[in-house]
Order: structure tokens, then sequence, then C-alpha cells
């Protein structure tokens, strides 16, 4: 007889809010549409930007998203949340907006992913901002999705094609990027 | 000392700004999904901004423009660009519109603006039940019929601009008169499939 169980992704409890847009979407509902989207657009829409560190190219992967979203939905299986699974698919569509640009990840050796940053009494969210927008396309990208967003390297990796490793040398040198622009502008010790 | 600045990270990142996505997206991310086969549309403000000229100019009575008001927020509500609820702006303009440009008329009594009000209200609730529940086949059976009507009203509107109104221009008015009637027939067509008897406008061949 045998003793392996099988392991079951449990589905997801949604809130009856968001089943309820859920069903409406599904069911090719205008109204619920407008609401998912109203729901999610300034936090995607944030999302892009950092990603893409352009509001055109911001706006052009929010069409690009949220048109697959609608229409992936019946796609969606309950297994993470309705959020979760719409900013997997905007992160995607931001990432490809960069790569179409051209804008690609640098080779890079792997390194110790980890990094102390020593933020001085002055440090604001607008010099973060502002520093964030300073980095090159991958280091930012990763840094945005890891450090803001809360992914793990494995889903970075996964969500981009690239290899844990990259992602963690990625986020390393976002970091020592971040760590001299701040030096230079006198917060960071 | 690491867990403190790992700490003061998480804070900065929390009070990150958060922009707003600008309004225009949301139709164009509608504009992608469904739209891409209506080559005759316009954009919405456009679409205002020939119904109020057609009112204008006074070649649309009162009543038609009433449907072509109604038939506009149809088309709106039904392709995602208004929702119901936000439209007492721009119905309140049209109506301001029709008061000024037909003043002196009857339908300018308070008795009639009142009707004329309440008719609007109780259209656009009942219009907005309707669309609420229509779903993506009857959007897409209704839409080359939107893409007809738009293709008239904008054949008609060339017609007015291109060639003044002119007694002894018999041809112009009979390919006028037709374009009119093709358009209103296509309007009836639109409201028939979507809407309650008592919320569709008259048939072409039986009015007035």
């Amino acid at each position: 007889m045998s003793n392996v169980v099988k392991k079951v992704s449990p589905s997801y409890q949604m809130n009856p809010v968001e089943e309820a847009i859920l069903e409406g979407c599904l069911q090719g509902n205008r109204m619920s549409q407008k609401k998912l989207y109203d729901r999610y657009k300034d936090a995607m829409y944030t999302l892009c930007y950092r990603i893409t560190n352009d509001f055109e190219m911001a706006q052009d992967a929010m069409q690009e998203g949220f048109v697959g979203v609608f229409r992936g939905l019946e796609k969606f299986q309950r297994k993470s949340s309705l959020g979760a699974w719409i900013k997997t698919i905007i992160v995607r569509a931001a990432y490809k907006k960069i790569k179409q640009n051209n804008r690609f990840f640098e080779s890079l050796d792997q390194v110790a992913d980890e990094l102390i940053l020593d933020w001085g009494e002055y440090m604001t969210p607008d010099y973060l901002e502002k520093a964030i927008q300073g980095l090159p396309d991958g280091y930012r990208t990763v840094f945005v999705l890891i450090e803001i967003e809360g992914y793990s390297h494995k889903e970075v990796a996964k969500m981009m094609t690239i290899s844990e490793g990259t992602s963690k040398s990625q986020l390393f040198h976002a970091k020592k990027n971040l760590k001299k622009q701040l030096r230079a502008w006198g917060i960071e010790r | 000392m690491k867990e403190k600045n790992r700490n003061s990270l998480l804070e900065a990142i929390k009070k990150l700004p958060i922009y707003e996505a600008p309004s225009h997206l949301w139709n164009s991310i509608l504009k992608r999904m469904n739209i891409g086969d209506l080559p005759q549309y316009k954009a919405p403000d456009d679409l205002w901004a020939n119904i109020e000229r057609q009112i204008q100019q006074a070649n649309v009575k009162p009543a038609h423009a009433y449907w072509a008001i109604a038939a506009s927020f149809l088309i709106l509500f039904s392709l995602g660009f208004l929702m119901p609820g936000e439209e007492n702006e721009t119905r309140d303009n049209v109506i301001i519109t029709l008061e000024k440009e037909l003043k002196g008329a009857p339908v300018l009594s308070p008795a009639i603006r009142s009707t004329y009000e309440t008719q609007f209200v109780a259209l656009e609730k009942e219009l907005a039940n309707c669309l609420m529940g229509l779903g993506q086949d009857e959007i897409r059976t209704i839409r080359p019929k939107l893409a007809e009507y738009y293709g008239l009203a904008s054949r008609q509107d060339e017609l007015l601009n291109d060639l003044k109104p002119n007694a002894k221009n018999q041809q112009w008015q009979q390919t006028l008169i037709l374009v009119e009637h093709k358009r209103n027939k296509v309007l009836y067509e639109i409201f028939g499939s979507v809407c309650p008897q008592h919320l569709q406008p008259q048939k072409p061949n039986e009015k007035r």
C-alpha cells in the first residue's frame, strides 16, 4: 500500500467583492472590468513606471498587461490572490517593454546577494525614488521586484526567464549602485 | 545593526510615492480589447461635438436629438467609455445646448423640460440596467450596427457641412433624407436588439 500523500495547492480564498468582480469579468460585464481596473490601476501603473523608468513605456505596459489580464482571466486558477496574478502579468508586460527597447540585463558573475545599506537619518522616500530611477534597467527591475514588491529570487527568475544567480547578482549590484549614489548625495554613510 | 538597516530600508520603501494612472488609459485598453474592428469609430468627444453640432444646426428635431443622445449613451456604455452615473455633466451640457438653440420652442416650457430631464434619468437608469446585463456576444452583435450608425452619421455630417441647404437642390435634400432615414433605422435596430419595447424609439416608418 502506498503511503505517498499528494500535495495539492490549496485554492486561494478570495474575498466576496473580488469574487463578484471576477465573476462579472468572466461574463464580459463591462462594469466589472472597469471595477477590476480601478481597483488595481494605480498600484500597477506605479509598478510599471518603476520597472520601465519611463511614463510612456509604463502606459504601454499597462495597456498590454490589462488586455492580457482580461483575455486571460479564464485561465486564472485561484492559486493566489487575483491581485497577485494580475501583478505577475503586468510585471511581464513591463519587462517585455524594456527588453523590446534593447535594454538587457548585464551578464554578471554570481555574487553574494546581501549588501548592507547604512541609511543616514536624512534619507527620504524622494531620495530613494530618485536613486532607484538612476539604476540601470536590470538592476532596477530586480530591486523593485524583490525589495519593493516582495518577490523571491526564485519567482523573479521564473518571471524573467533568468537564473536565480543572475537575479541575486542584479540585486547585489543594484544595492551597490544605490549606495554609491546615496553616498554622492551625502545621505549614505 | 544589519536588522536596523534593513528596517530603515523597508520604512523608506513603504513611503515611496504611488503614481496615478492617467485617465485615458482605460479607454486605450478598451480600444485594444474590443473595437479594433470598428472602422467608423469616433472618440467620445467627437461624438458629443457631432451631436451638439447637429442640434445647433437645428437639423435635428428635439425627439431625434433625444434618441441620438440616448444612442450615444448606449454606444458609450456598451463600449465602456462611460459608466452609468458618469454621464450627468455631459447630459446637462447637451440639454443646455438644446435649450439655447431651440429658444422659444414649446419644448422649453418648464413642464416639458422637466419631462425631458425625467425621461433622461429614467432612460439612463434603464439603459444602465440593460447594458449591465449585456455579454460579449451581444456587444459583438451590435458592434457592426454601431459602425454602420457612425458611418451614416458621418455621411450626414458631410452632407450638412459640404453643401448648404438649398431648396432648389433637390438631390442634396433627397440624399440627406435618405441618409437620415437609414441612420434612424439603424438606431432603431440597435435599440431593438438590446432594449425593452418601451425604451425603443419609434420605428422610422411610423414617425410623424
